[in-house]
């Protein structure tokens, strides 16, 4: 009988250290400096997100073990730059408590100096061009019109938000300047998305003072991808957004995806945004209060309301996967994140500092 | 009646025989992988197939010897091998496309998600034979 007990014992321990990841949704106020939900990205959190959930918990903590040993620095920077953003937001807070613990305990750091007023960020566009894909100034100039117009709340389209998240409505103002536009002829039609375009030896262009730049490269990327970015913590070699040439501004090659929203929605990863629904199922947050919880991008232009994880998903943001003219909004959380990257010890305080 | 019965019970051990051939052979494939601006999508189901390649839509009715070299090349893939390979670090920053993959083969279930532009070998010449029947 007692054998029989302390196997039920075990296998209670076993099942509740190993429940499965469910559609719960993530309680979105979480303590100050509480970093116990930031995850490391690992392949197995999206491999078996939909396959073998029941295991998830406890092979993801494997793997992610596995990857730390495989990249250490990277993952410590990515947590750095998590922590960092996460402190900055918890000192704008009336309560907020930015060292963590309870009620700020003695001999905490004081929080990172907020940059207040307008960020200007200048913009290094280097080009591999293709003749069949041609980059003109005038796409040059009408991508930095947008960039300019989103991240200052002045697409025009923002009008149509609903009232639901009328009052999340963010202006990051953040105001993009062109810097030097760098050409380089090419005949690649696909570039992939292993940074070559960004290395002068593999025929690509060297990024320009990434630290005081941001570094915009345009390329025939193929393999169906528009545009990719790197978050903040990567290598400064290869920081930057890749755009593919025909999705650069406002330009009739682009179709539905020709009106600039690939650089907003990349230059957001730059700036330390994740993509809306957390890349994850409900659980998996972008670390963003006021955005809904979501479990997979939209895609085209979803009528309002689009419900999943039991609310209605912000499908306009700039951070999921809608055509360009359906997405005209940052939330007020976003906003957050990004300005925390500028503030004193950010990933990008270079870029406000003289 | 006792002839009778024998032949019943032959007549229904044949049948069952049949059927169980019959599930034994059935090849169900779905494999779509998706992105912002991207769509690529296969659905094969017995002899049928469809194939959406960014909304350029090709479909066919597979013949038996089309359908024999699927399963020939299907019976040569060791799945035990194959294994998921798109990593969530490179979706976060676009720089992937996730490629769901589903099969069911000889009474089997596999389940994958594979980097859309880095698929395994395998995976990509059994794709390229089928885009090959609907062409």
């Amino acid at each position: 009988m007692k054998k029989l007990i302390l196997s039920f014992a075990i296998l209670g321990l076993a099942f509740v250290a190993c429940q499965p990841s469910s559609d719960e949704i993530p309680t979105q106020e979480t303590a100050q400096i509480d970093m116990s939900d930031f995850y490391v990205y690992t392949d197995y959190d999206a491999s078996k997100a939909t396959s073998d959930a029941k295991e998830d918990k406890c092979h993801s903590m494997k793997v992610l073990n596995r990857q730390l040993k495989e990249n250490p620095g990277l993952e410590n920077r990515m947590y750095n730059v998590e922590k960092h953003t996460r402190t900055f937001i918890a000192g704008k807070k009336p309560d907020g408590n930015p060292g963590g613990g309870n009620n700020g305990g003695g001999g905490d750091p004081p929080p990172p100096t907020g940059y207040t007023g307008t960020i200007t960020i200048p913009v290094v566009v280097n080009i591999l061009e293709d003749p069949a894909h041609p980059v003109t100034t005038a796409h040059i100039n009408s991508q930095i019109a947008i960039l300019n117009a989103d991240f200052n709340n002045s697409n025009p389209n923002t009008a149509g938000v609903p009232a639901e998240f009328a009052s999340l409505v963010a202006n990051a103002d953040i105001t993009f300047t062109l810097a030097a536009v760098n050409r380089k002829a090419s005949t690649k039609s696909t570039w992939g998305t292993n940074d070559a375009m960004k290395d002068a030896a593999q025929g690509g262009i060297d990024a320009t003072d990434p630290a005081n730049n941001l570094n915009l490269w345009v390329c025939e990327i193929g393999g169906g991808i528009l545009g990719y970015a790197q978050f903040p913590g990567g290598a400064l070699a290869t920081d930057g957004v890749v755009i593919g040439s025909d999705f650069l501004g406002e330009n009739t090659a682009g179709g539905v995806y020709g009106h600039g929203r690939t650089a907003t929605h990349e230059v957001g990863h730059w700036l330390n945004l994740r993509h809306i629904w957390g890349d994850g199922r409900c659980r998996q947050d972008d670390f963003v209060a006021d955005t809904p919880s979501s479990d997979a991008p939209n895609y085209g232009c979803p009528t309002y309301p689009t419900v999943n994880c039991k609310s209605n998903d912000m499908t306009m943001n700039y951070m999921d996967y809608v055509y360009d003219d359906c997405m005209y909004m940052f939330s007020n959380g976003q906003n957050d994140r990004m300005r925390a990257i500028f503030a004193s010890g950010g990933a990008r305080e270079s870029l406000v500092t003289p | 009646m006792k002839t009778f019965n024998i032949v019943l019970i032959l007549l229904l051990a044949f049948n069952t025989s049949c059927q169980s051939q019959e599930k034994k052979n059935t090849i169900m494939l779905n494999y779509k992988a998706q992105t912002r601006g991207f769509l690529y999508q296969i659905e094969f189901k017995n002899d049928s197939i469809e194939i959406n390649n960014n909304n350029l839509v090709k479909s066919a009715i597979l013949t038996k010897s089309q359908l024999l070299k699927i399963d020939s090349l299907l019976n040569d893939i060791n799945f035990k091998k194959i294994e998921d390979n798109i990593s969530t670090n490179e979706l976060a920053v676009d720089r992937a496309i996730k490629g769901v993959f589903e099969l069911n083969y000889n009474q089997n279930s596999y389940f994958f998600e594979f980097s859309h532009n880095n698929l395994p070998k395998e995976i990509e010449n059994l794709m390229k034979l089928l885009e090959s029947f609907t062409n």
